[in-house]
């Protein structure tokens, strides 16, 4: 912490002065994986605004519950136990943006925080976390961004359910009203305070739809679920073009990812890699295509090619390769030179944005040979400069020390420390 | 071998494509055994790198024998910057097997670069590029040697003496050191002026023929009576790690094995990034000791010619600036051990790590040094190289491109003596300091005549002005507080334009000029923005009319700096490009142009254009017949070309319509070990793909102005005064500062968009006029009347509709005005095809000109020709770093310390490759 500290006290002494708080997390034990994505997370601007929105409509959202509890003593004790149970139940999410919030509301701008809360929870939700090892820090951010849109999800649903209940009971107006902020509490607090009435219309009318149509619940249901702000955020589209070789018919299949796993080649760019990632691939031998037309296995070319840009690019460096013979992962430290500023080229044609800009914005890196071993640790940016988080120290560091984590270009018995994990956020134009 | 395909086949999983297999799996050499993964090795596929590739001009050859490598580290004696550096002249032994350094060699680049001592350019470049025609010169050589004399009469009437007047003119063209005054007095006692003047002419002239016939049977004299070898050097300076080299580079004919090394600087603490010859100093210095030589062994004038190079430093002088990591500068003379200086030795001016250095060219003591930081300093050898004070800079200029700042630390006047006496070049005693503040840096003979004599009788002048070091500081870039890295920078050919590249991905063309704190310009001509990520190398084309750029996009943009757009870009490289170069020996040999075919596939009619086209035509065919008969057949092949083609049918400058097409050799090496060749062909160049029709119109246009009505081309044609810092007095600099203030603030509240950065023009309102309302109709309808064409490239793009019925209109009354006006937009309301306009509406349409440029800073990838490589190779273990290329071979530099050298095809060198521009020394 002090050599944190000191360093960033001498940058804000130096006449920079930036709102921002850099907080170490302290380690509980091999947990770096968690602590490394978490901040790189937390200095993803959108990201940490989302979370902390979402923290403070939780709050709001109890505030209410407490209200109309006080006020309506009498009335609908089983919806209440449900709104209860959806907002008292500790989840990883939760976890995470009281985390956040926690570091938000520091009144120092540097220090230490314990993500206690959060790494009980991920070791009781994931027996796969629940140990003392060292874990796939890719792993962990793509369980922790499904988990929380998955939470996001449930719970946009139990209160779609619960409106629709209440719809269909012909509730008083006051707990709909509640219901209903509680719901659109992230987007309420977005545009600051909206007066109560009319996010209670607007849900009103909402519901007034959906139930119009009748069944409409359901694909309210479905159509919020498809849009979580994670999903908002993190999710881009892929595009699976194949085509069969012998009857050359195209067949093109999407797919939704949250982060891109690209593998990574010596002497090599990001850019390049991802390039890689799209060309035309044969698929033959053991893996040939089953083509519906002709109905049999045929052989075919593939491609993957972008065609939904995400807000936040997740580049996942596939630096661990699996061994058979060794029966292990072995560490790849190639040498991937990855920019501060990016533009894909793997995207299809009808992409909108297709040549969207993106800028760097934080990376994990690993230190060390082993999936299982070594450690890891985070770089990101504020503010136009750069901060090495490593558990509980800060540091700014330099540009030209990146050069130790674009890899290595021979095997040499050097600590290699290795960009793993990738922030891109694209640039508002 | 099986296992890592096991491994590589097991790894690549459903997103993988396989063909990655090819080359780039299996870069790292095979030292990999002390890996943590015992018994496999990923990489240990046969490493395929490349000795040999073929071109269409043949077979391109590694020649082990002529391989410099680093030394070992084991370097006794490492200097501190503080000390004097020791001189390991040893002879070399080239060892291999030290490959495990303890230094970092990520960080530190290998920059090669190559010196040519033959005793003709030793006369020549000193002359000649002081010279606007040497042949003039030779021809009528007493005639210039009287008109010299009657100006130096003129300028100084104190000098009544001729004689001395001669003797004068002597000493500043040979800044002979301090220490060689006895050798002047010599001098003057010597052969009378006249003719040594006639003979260094007749050297030029020489020099000449050597370029035309490229060597094959020369019939003067000098080159019967020399050997090769004694009538030429070559050297070759190369940094590495903590070590500055200095090879002598034989040729690729000769066979031998190579490997004199001439010097090895080793330096304790830090490492070098960069250096850069003073090719004037080297020239000058060494050309005085020369003369001396020839003087002392009393050889007559038939035996002068006769100058021998040999590798003693009694008669060689070669001044070299290095930049090292730290921020620390070197300037050394590689044959003079005691001249030796340091600058910026206490970090006080930057702590960043120097990223280029660069002699300003024609200048015997003023260097450009870049730093990390983003910043740029000048300094100037002939003033005191430390100060214990950190120094003050005052911004004298800013706007929203770079700002500019001058030293203005206490100056101490005592001490300049001093300091010269410890620069490297000695040249100018005390009494030089007027001598330097009016030494232009174009550097004439006369000129520079005059200013020495005119410090010689007028001692006192202006001593009162002591500027410190770093003179001048300039901060690139929107935002002085936040800059970014600068990682290259190069003069062009002509020394009027500075290149800069930065880690914000923008190239920048400046033109530059510097003759003292008070007269000074600075002026940014345009700009280009890399397509994403720093920009990490440029280089120009040899006749100046290309850059070629290479960045962190992996792509190479070749940057047309006559039409001010971007040419066509690359790729290929499978990672960052470090090292671009143009080949000047390259020619276009066997290779057709199919015009006609291109223009029959735009064969959409414009009547009014054409008749434009007459008007351009017949200007043109004035000045050159040869292109009139191109532009029959073509018309009669295709009487329906559309304006484009036939515009850039016309455009090509005067070199190139002499070979009747255009052809560059680019090569460019990357941190993928490749290297890359790429042809840039009329075809590309006279690019015609869909979408960029518009922008080409436009800045063809453009274009024409300067080819028709500059004498010295100017690539852009109105300029503002807003832009440019040149103070005569400090009167005029505060007037001129207020309005480039005003202007400022009034852009500054128009707009601040991104890309007014690269709108150096006189109505920033306007340009930002045009930004704002691109798509706004009432222009659309002014403009529609000028064209009928416009509705079929509406289809195509939906932003520069506008703009493209504003380049049409531009075109118009381009073509149209008479010469006067062209080049002043307002004036331009004048011609007849304008009244039809109203005149708010031609300025503005003028102003979408200017500001084209600006709007095609990053042309989408569509836009603008993609290219592929020739070739692309494998060629080292590492990454490459830096590529230059020689009359005989490249030589190629990789991180790990190799500078590889690559025989060119067909090697009997020299016979078959002539200079393709002879144009190639003249500017824009």
């Amino acid at each position: 912490m002090g050599i944190g500290g000191s360093t960033i006290d001498s940058q804000d002494q130096n006449g920079s002065p930036f709102n921002e708080h850099f907080f170490g997390l302290v380690n509980f034990g091999n947990t770096c994986y968690v602590n490394s994505v978490l901040q790189a997370l937390y200095f993803c601007k959108p990201f940490r605004e989302k979370v902390i929105q979402y923290r403070i409509a939780y709050s709001q959202r109890i505030a209410h519950f407490k209200d109309t509890k006080e006020n309506q003593t009498n009335t609908e004790n089983n919806h209440d136990q449900t709104t209860t149970s959806l907002l008292k139940q500790e989840h990883l999410l939760n976890c995470l943006s009281e985390l956040f919030y926690s570091i938000v509301t520091m009144k120092k701008k540097k220090g230490i925080v314990q993500p206690k809360k959060f790494i009980a929870r991920l070791r009781k939700d994931n027996d796969a976390f629940d140990n003392l090892f060292q874990q796939d820090a890719h792993e962990f951010l793509n369980y922790l961004l499904n988990t929380c849109a998955d939470i996001l999800k449930g719970e946009m649903q139990e209160l779609n359910n619960i409106n629709k209940k209440v719809k269909l009971n012909t509730q008083n107006h006051k707990i709909l009203s509640n219901g209903s902020n509680s719901k659109k509490g992230q987007k309420v607090i977005k545009n600051g305070s909206i007066s109560s009435q009319t996010s209670v219309n607007i849900i009103n009318d909402e519901i007034g739809e959906s139930c119009g149509v009748g069944v409409g619940g359901d694909t309210t249901t479905t159509t919020t679920s498809e849009t979580t702000w994670i999903h908002d955020l993190f999710q881009g589209t892929l595009v699976n073009e194949t085509r069969c070789l012998n009857c050359e018919t195209c067949s093109s299949k999407e797919e939704n990812f949250f982060d891109l796993s690209i593998d990574v080649d010596q002497n090599t760019s990001l850019s390049h890699c991802l390039q890689e990632f799209s060309n035309m691939e044969m698929l033959c031998g053991e893996c040939k295509y089953y083509c519906e037309t002709c109905s049999s296995k045929q052989e075919a070319e593939k491609r993957m090619r972008i065609k939904k840009l995400p807000k936040v690019l997740a580049l996942h460096l596939k630096r661990f390769k699996f061994v058979g013979m060794l029966n292990k992962f072995v560490k790849l430290t190639y040498r991937v030179v990855f920019p501060f500023e990016l533009r894909l080229f793997n995207t299809t044609e009808d992409c909108a944005d297709g040549d969207q800009i993106y800028d760097l914005v934080s990376f994990v890196v690993h230190c060390g040979m082993g999936l299982n071993r070594g450690h890891y640790i985070s770089v990101v940016k504020s503010h136009g400069y750069w901060f090495l988080f490593d558990d509980e120290q800060v540091e700014k560091i330099e540009v030209s020390n990146f050069e130790d984590f674009y890899g290595l270009t021979q095997d040499t018995n050097k600590k290699s420390e290795t960009s793993y994990i990738l922030f891109y956020e694209s640039r508002q134009s | 071998m099986t296992t890592s395909l096991a491994a590589l086949a097991a790894s690549s999983t459903a997103h993988t494509t396989s063909n990655s297999l090819m080359s780039t799996n299996l870069s790292t050499t095979n030292n990999q055994k002390a890996n943590s993964s015992p018994g496999v090795d990923i990489n240990d596929l046969t490493s395929d790198i490349k000795t040999e590739f073929y071109t269409r001009e043949g077979l391109w050859k590694l020649i082990p024998s002529l391989e410099y490598v680093k030394q070992t580290q084991n370097s006794s004696n490492p200097v501190s910057p503080n000390s004097n550096y020791n001189n390991n002249t040893s002879q070399n032994t080239s060892s291999q097997t030290n490959q495990n350094l303890n230094i970092n060699s990520n960080s530190d680049p290998v920059k090669i670069s190559l010196f040519n001592f033959t005793k003709s350019q030793v006369f020549r470049d000193f002359y000649i590029n002081t010279r606007e025609n040497v042949k003039n010169l030779c021809h009528e050589c007493l005639k210039s040697q009287r008109r010299e004399k009657k100006r130096l009469n003129k300028l100084n009437e104190s000098e009544s003496n001729d004689e001395d007047n001669n003797d004068v003119i002597f000493k500043s063209q040979m800044y002979n050191d301090s220490s060689d005054e006895d050798d002047d007095n010599n001098w003057s006692d010597s052969d009378d002026y006249s003719q040594r003047l006639c003979r260094l002419c007749k050297v030029n002239l020489i020099r000449n023929d050597f370029i035309d016939s490229s060597d094959s049977e020369s019939d003067d004299e000098s080159k019967k009576n020399n050997t090769k070898s004694s009538s030429s050097l070559s050297l070759m300076i190369f940094n590495y790690a903590r070590e500055i080299y200095t090879y002598e580079s034989t040729p690729v004919s000769s066979k031998a094995e190579l490997k004199n090394i001439i010097d090895k600087k080793t330096y304790k603490t830090v490492m070098s990034t960069c250096f850069d010859i003073n090719t004037t100093a080297t020239l000058s210095n060494t050309l005085s000791l020369q003369l001396t030589r020839a003087q002392n062994a009393n050889l007559s004038n038939s035996d002068f010619d006769r100058i021998n190079f040999s590798t003693s430093p009694s008669q060689l002088s070669l001044i070299v600036a290095a930049g090292f990591n730290k921020g620390e500068i070197h300037v050394f003379d590689v044959f003079k051990k005691d001249a030796s200086v340091f600058y910026n030795n206490l970090k006080l001016v930057d702590k960043t790590s120097v990223t280029c250095i660069k002699w300003l060219p024609n200048t015997m003591n003023l260097f450009l040094v870049s730093y990390s930081s983003g910043n740029i300093y000048l300094y100037d050898v002939n003033y005191q190289a430390q100060s214990s004070v950190a120094p003050t800079f005052s911004k004298i200029y800013q706007n929203d491109s770079f700002s500019v700042y001058t030293n203005n630390s206490s100056s101490t006047q005592s001490n300049t003596t001093s300091s010269n006496s410890s620069t490297p070049n000695t040249t100018q005693n005390s009494n030089s300091q007027t001598e330097l503040l009016n030494n232009s840096s174009s550097n004439s003979l006369s000129s520079h005549t005059k200013k020495l004599i005119l410090s010689n009788s007028n001692q006192q002048q202006q001593q009162t002005q002591n500027p410190k070091n770093p003179l001048l500081k300039l901060n690139i870039g929107p935002d002085p507080n936040y800059s970014y890295c600068i990682n290259q920078f190069e003069f062009s050919p002509c020394g009027k334009y500075l290149a800069i590249v930065s880690q914000d991905g923008y190239l920048r063309v400046f033109s530059f000029f510097y003759k003292n704190n008070q007269e000074m310009q600075f002026q940014l001509k345009c700009s280009m923005k890399s397509y994403f990520g720093g920009l990490l190398c440029v280089t120009w084309s040899s006749d100046g009319k290309f850059l070629a750029t290479g960045g962190e996009d992996d792509m190479i943009t070749v940057f047309n700096f006559i039409d001010m757009k971007v040419a066509c870009r690359g790729r290929g490289h499978a990672s960052w490009i470090n090292s671009v170069s143009f080949d000047p020996w390259a020619k276009l040999s066997n290779f057709n142009f199919n015009l006609k075919e291109e223009i029959m596939e735009n064969d959409e009619s414009d009547d009014e254009s054409d008749l434009e086209d007459y008007h351009l035509k017949k200007q043109e065919l004035e000045k050159n017949l040869e292109k009139l008969e191109l532009e029959k057949k073509t018309k009669i092949t295709a009487p329906k070309k559309r304006t484009i083609s036939t515009l850039s049918d016309f455009n090509p400058a005067h070199s190139f319509t002499q070979n009747n097409s255009i052809f560059y050799r680019l090569a460019s090496v990357g941190q993928d070990n490749q290297i890359c060749f790429w042809d840039l062909t009329e075809d590309v160049l006279k690019e015609k793909p869909n979408r960029s029709r518009i922008t080409s119109f436009i800045q063809q246009s453009q274009y024409q102005h300067h080819h028709h009505h500059h004498v010295s081309v100017q690539p852009s044609v109105n300029l503002s005064q807003s832009d440019t810092v040149s103070l005569k007095e400090t009167k005029e600099k505060t007037s001129l500062v207020s309005t480039a203030k005003n202007l400022f603030a009034s852009k500054e509240k128009s707009d601040n968009d991104d890309s007014s950065i690269s709108t150096p023009k006189s109505g920033t309102l306007t340009g930002s006029f045009f930004r704002r309302h691109k798509r706004n109709p009432s222009i659309n309808s002014t403009s529609s009347q000028v064209t009928s064409t416009e509705a079929k490239t509406k289809s195509s793009k939906s932003t520069p509709i506008v703009l493209n019925s504003y380049k049409k209109s531009t075109n118009l009354f381009t073509n149209l005005t008479p010469i006067e006006n062209v080049s002043t937009p307002i004036l331009s309301s004048n011609t007849p095809l304008d009244n039809s306009m109203n005149s708010s509406n031609s300025r503005k349409s003028q102003n979408v000109a200017t500001t084209s440029s600006a709007f095609n800073l990053c042309p989408k990838l569509d836009e603008v020709p993609l290219i592929e490589p020739l070739i692309c190779k494998r060629i080292a273990n590492e990454r490459l770093t830096s590529i230059v290329f020689k009359k005989d071979c490249f030589l190629v530099a990789s991180q790990d310390g190799f500078v590889n050298t690559w025989a060119r095809p067909g090697r009997n060198l020299s016979k078959k490759n002539k200079f393709v521009n002879e144009t190639s020394s003249t500017c824009l």
